[in-house]
This record gives structure tokens, sequence and C-alpha cells, in this order.
């Protein structure tokens, strides 16, 4: 496919969904027209949060919840797909995703941490943090162990899984223990958009969008390691390194995702695949369409389980993975195929 | 040229491969020959500078005609002054350098390296060939239209422009291997090492690239190959290095290593020659006495 014509779509496409996910939602009686959210949306300051009328529930809906929701998805699936992009090219390993980095255990330890041993308030308030600590945190235990060994793809994949393996006993201890900490654990481990504010995203918005402009300057470079351990060694590049630079990058991605929105993957594994396969795995086109692809999709997903069971919510990691795993296993009967 | 000095190259406790005092020269497409296993790809990997040696040491230099060519073309070779002479370490040439001690990026652009195994990334021919730029860039690293006309030429010059734009993982190996050896022409280096590079290629692929490497040989640059096939080493190299016992041979004439019986005894095989119009023609000689071979 044309790159600039899969930018063009895949913007619209977004912009769709976007729109989509401000007029309707799982509140049926709130469903407002695009015009009805355009007009609501320009008369509001955001600068002092005042021109939403009280009264008016459904722009209270609208501007309150899912807009920050609706963003919420497009920065955290940006940073996912972006993350899996990365560490598929890093790691030479087409089926690579946040978590194979350990990113989720130690997110998950620290989360489970916090609903156990804090009180409820302060739980709720610490969560997102904790929640990027533990990625980060288990991204450069992963990365120290491997630096042992040179960082070479290998260990660093088996030292990924080693550790989370590891965290995620000490997880389930805990849930064993205090079992009151499971109900909130698990909300985390499915992964959802709900109860999303600005003051949350904020945040992670700004690490994301740091990852991202670093990554950006650092194309040529990815895509020169994805030649190959001895090809880029050749061209002069420090390759343990670099490798190194770009985990934690992808890890403070999926991280701050992780904080915002609890453990998303399949975003990680679906939208890299097929972004690479219409637009070749040059990484100056491939995270950029990554970045689209990714809030598309997420939004999208959420959207349909914001929808599917009304007035019910099935929140969207369940979207992801009924989506996902069949599309997983389609690629691993392809992969063998040829 | 690249100079070795008493160098062992290969893994500290386990095994490791001797290069005594050794110079591979310029002009000239140097073979390495040895049995699986014998190091040379580890050798290899050591002399350009990518694993680090058990110990000793290794420089390398441009060929005076190369640079001439490239500094009238207005390219900076020599980065930096090679490092003042200290009286312990072993003479330093002037123009030389230690491999070992060298930026990465400085050293890329002295010695390209082409290693056997070799990832299909989804990127087009142009791309890979303009990643043999990419140790001639700053940070932050975006091609010039400089490194994009090298390219261009280089793929030219290889012969293989017409795929430009298509994806490494929709060529044939051929065509992927003389794509790949666009991209070391891109890097411009005096010094070029080739792991096996005649691996898995058909036969006019093969004979093809020895003709590329003898030509790149021809300009001036010191071309060093490891090679598998004993036959092609003897007919197309100028120099053949042997690997035996964990110790890399002087290169030597392809006459003197057929006569000098190395060849036979290394690899437990009879050769034979014929004269031809076009020079000798090697074969392996089987136990009655029956040829086949080139």
């Amino acid at each position: 496919m044309k790159t600039s014509r899969f930018f063009a779509v895949t913007f619209c496409l977004l912009l769709v969904t976007g729109l989509l996910s401000l007029c309707i939602g799982s509140a049926s009686q709130a469903s407002a027209s695009p015009l009805r959210v355009l007009k609501i949306l320009t008369s509001v300051n955001w600068f002092n949060g005042t021109g939403i009328a009280d009264a008016d529930k459904t722009a209270r809906i609208i501007t309150l919840i899912r807009l920050p929701r609706t963003l919420g998805a497009w920065i955290a699936g940006a940073a996912v797909a972006v993350s899996g992009a990365v560490l598929q090219g890093v790691l030479a390993n087409p089926l690579a995703a946040p978590g194979i980095i350990g990113i989720h255990a130690g997110a998950g330890l620290l989360v489970v941490l916090c609903l156990a041993f804090l009180p409820a308030a302060a739980a709720a308030l610490v969560l997102p943090f904790a929640a990027f600590a533990g990625a980060l945190g288990a991204a450069l235990l992963v990365v120290a162990i491997a630096q042992k060994t040179g960082a070479s793809r290998i260990t660093i994949v088996l030292s990924g899984i080693a550790v989370s393996y590891v965290l995620n006993g000490i997880i389930d201890t805990i849930t064993t223990l205090v079992p009151d900490a499971l109900g909130g654990y698990s909300d985390f481990r499915i992964g959802g958009l709900d109860g999303l504010t600005m003051t949350k995203i904020v945040p992670s918005a700004c690490i994301i969008a740091a990852a991202l402009i670093v990554l950006m300057l650092l194309t040529n470079e990815l895509d020169v390691l994805t030649l190959g351990e001895d090809t880029a060694a050749g061209l002069g590049m420090r390759t343990a390194g670099m490798r190194i630079l770009f985990l934690i990058l992808s890890a403070a991605l999926a991280g701050g995702a992780v904080s915002m929105c609890g453990m998303i993957s399949f975003v990680g594994l679906i939208v890299p695949h097929i972004c690479r396969r219409l637009l070749g795995a040059e990484s100056g086109r491939l995270l950029p369409g990554c970045i689209l692809g990714g809030a598309f999709f997420l939004n999208l997903c959420d959207l349909i389980g914001r929808l599917a069971a009304r007035p019910y919510e099935l929140p969207v990691g369940i979207i992801l993975s009924l989506i996902g795993g069949p599309f997983f296993i389609a690629l691993i009967l392809r992969r063998h195929r040829q | 040229m690249i100079r070795t000095h008493d160098l062992y190259a290969g893994y500290q406790d386990a095994f490791s491969i001797h290069c005594p005092d050794i110079s591979f020269a310029d002009g000239c497409l140097t073979a390495v020959v040895g049995e699986n296993g014998s190091g040379k790809s580890t050798l290899l990997r050591t002399l350009a500078g990518i694993a680090a040696p058990v110990r000793g040491e290794a420089f390398a230099s441009e060929c005076a005609c190369y640079c001439a060519a490239a500094v009238s073309s207005g390219k900076k070779v020599f980065a930096d002054e090679p490092a003042g002479e200290t009286a312990a370490a072993p003479a330093v040439l002037s123009g030389e350098e230690n491999i070992f001690s060298m930026e990465p990026s400085i050293r890329a652009r002295r010695i390209s390296y082409l290693p056997q195994s070799r990832n299909v990334p989804e990127i087009s021919a142009y791309r890979l060939v303009l990643h043999g730029r990419f140790p001639y860039l700053s940070w932050p690293r975006r091609y010039r239209k400089e490194d994009e006309e090298e390219a261009e030429r280089c793929m030219q010059e290889m012969g293989v422009y017409t795929l430009r734009d298509r994806r490494l993982s929709d060529l044939s190996g051929g065509e992927r291997q003389r794509v790949y050896l666009a991209m070391l022409l891109a890097q411009n280096a005096g010094n070029v090492l080739m792991d096996e590079p005649a691996t898995y290629l058909d036969i006019h692929h093969q004979m093809r690239l020895m003709e590329m490497s003898k030509k790149l040989a021809a300009e001036g640059r010191c071309v060093i190959m490891v090679m598998h096939d004993l036959l092609m080493a003897l007919q197309y190299a100028d120099r053949i290095a042997v690997v035996s016992d964990q110790t890399v041979t002087e290169p030597m004439e392809p006459e003197k290593a057929f006569s000098s019986g190395i060849l036979e005894r290394t690899f437990g095989v009879r050769i034979g020659r014929i004269s031809t119009a076009d020079g000798w023609r090697y074969y392996y000689e089987t136990v009655e006495g029956t040829a086949f071979g080139h």
C-alpha cells in the first residue's frame, strides 16, 4: 500500500472513531450528534474548566468522561503499538510484546502491593505512579541481568521470562494472603479505560510523548540494529548499549500506558504486524504508522466494549483478547506455513 | 591493509586461534581457508573489530592509492591522526590505527564487514544500501543527499539499481547478496572483510561474486574473504591464508599454497591441476585417481 494512502485512511478512521466514541457510549440516554459534540467541545473553556452547564448531563458526560477516555485510548494505543514495534525489531522476534521484558509483571507487583497494604483512597491516588515505577523497574532489572552477558537478544528474552515468573509468584503470594487485593488487581490485569480523567492522563502522556520524540530521532539507529548484531556492529554501532536504550524507551512507553489503563498488550502485537505488512519495516514510516494504527485500534476496541453489552461495559482488555487471540493464532499458523 | 601482532582471537577460557605477525596486503584478495570449526569466522570478526581479542593487537590502515582516490574526491578518510607511539606498544606504522581502540564509527569507515548470517528485514534494497553510509553520519543520524547519491552509485556498480524499490524478502539469494555487497561498497572502507559470501549462491552468482571481489581488490582495497571452496580460492584469490592447528599462516600465493602441500595436509584431500589457456585449473583427486571439480 502506498504510504501516503495508509496514513490518510488511518487518520480518517481515527477521527471518525474518536468522534463516535464521544457521541455514543454505554449510557444510551446521553447520546449526542457529532455536531452537538463539536459545539460542546468548542464552548468549554479548557483553562478553567468552565462553560459546561451543571444541569446539562450529556455535556458533562462527554467532556468529563468520554473525552478523557478517548484521548486515553489514543495515547495508550499509540504507546503500546510503538513499544511492540520497537521490541520486535530490537529482539528480532516477531512475537515480542511489552510483556516479554517483564513490564506487566513489574507493574502488576507494585499495583498489588498498593492494593494490599495501602488504604483504598491512598491506593487509588498512587496506583498509576506505582504501575509506571514497577514497569520500568522490572525492565531495568531484566536489562541488568541481560547486560551481564552482553545483552544478546536471547538472554534478554530469557531473563524477561524468568523475572516475570518470579514477580508473578510474588503477586500470587500476596493475593493469596490478602484476598482483598484480588479484585483491584484483576481489573488492572484485564486492562480498561474506564474512570480516566484528564489529571490521570497528563503524567503518562508527557512520558509517552517524550519517549516517542526520542524514538523518532533514532529511527535510523533502530533500522540498523534490526539488520542483525554483526551487520550493525560492522557499521560502527555499539549494539549492546543501543539495544538497552531501545528497551528502556519501549519500557517507558508501555509503562506509561499500563499506568493509565492496566495490562493491554495485544495492541502491541497486532498493530505493528499489520503496519509492517502494509508499510514495510522501515522505522521512519513504521513508527508513525503504529502511532495512528494503535490509537485507532484501541479506541475502536474500547468503543465496541462500551456498546456490545449495553448498559454494561466490557473492559477494553477483554475485547482486545477476543480479537487479538485469534489473530495471534493465525500469525503462528502463517509463519508455520512459510 | 590489516596487520596483526601476536593476536589471539576467540574466547578467553575455551578456544583461541593464534594469528602471529601477519599482514593482509592492499590490492589483494586474500582467502582464509580452514576446516569447519577452525575459527575462521571468529578470526574475521576479531579483525573487523566487532569481537574483542583474547590478547594481542591488530592494526588497520588505508592503502595509499585508495586514500588518494578518496581524498581527491573530497572525502575525509583519516578522521584522527594515529595515536602517539609509546615505547612498550608494538611499533605503529604511519597511518595505522589499533582496531580494538578505535571509535566504532571511525573503524567502520576503515573496515567493512559482511557477516555470514544476515537478517532479511522488510525494507527496500535501496534502504539497505543507504545504511552502508551509517558510519559517516553524526547525530541525529539523517541520510544526506550525498549519501543517497553514493548509495545509488554503488547500486549501479553492483548491477542492482533495478532492484532499488523491491523488498529484500522478495529478492533471490544472489540478488540479495549483491545488494549487501552494494551496502559494503557504500561503506567505502579500504579493508573489506567477508565471511563465506558465496555460501548458498548458485554457481554463476558465486563466480560473479568472485569477479566483483577481485575488482574491489584491484582498485586497491584489502579484501579478506573466508572461503569454503578450496578450488575457488586457488583459482581466484591472490593470497591464501590457511588456518590449521589453531594457527593462521602468512598469506601465500596460490602457487605456493598448492605446491607446498599445506592445503592437502590441512584438509586431507589430494588436489591436482591441469594447465589451460586461462591458467591453472584445480580439482580434487579421488583415491582411484578420477577427478571432479573445475
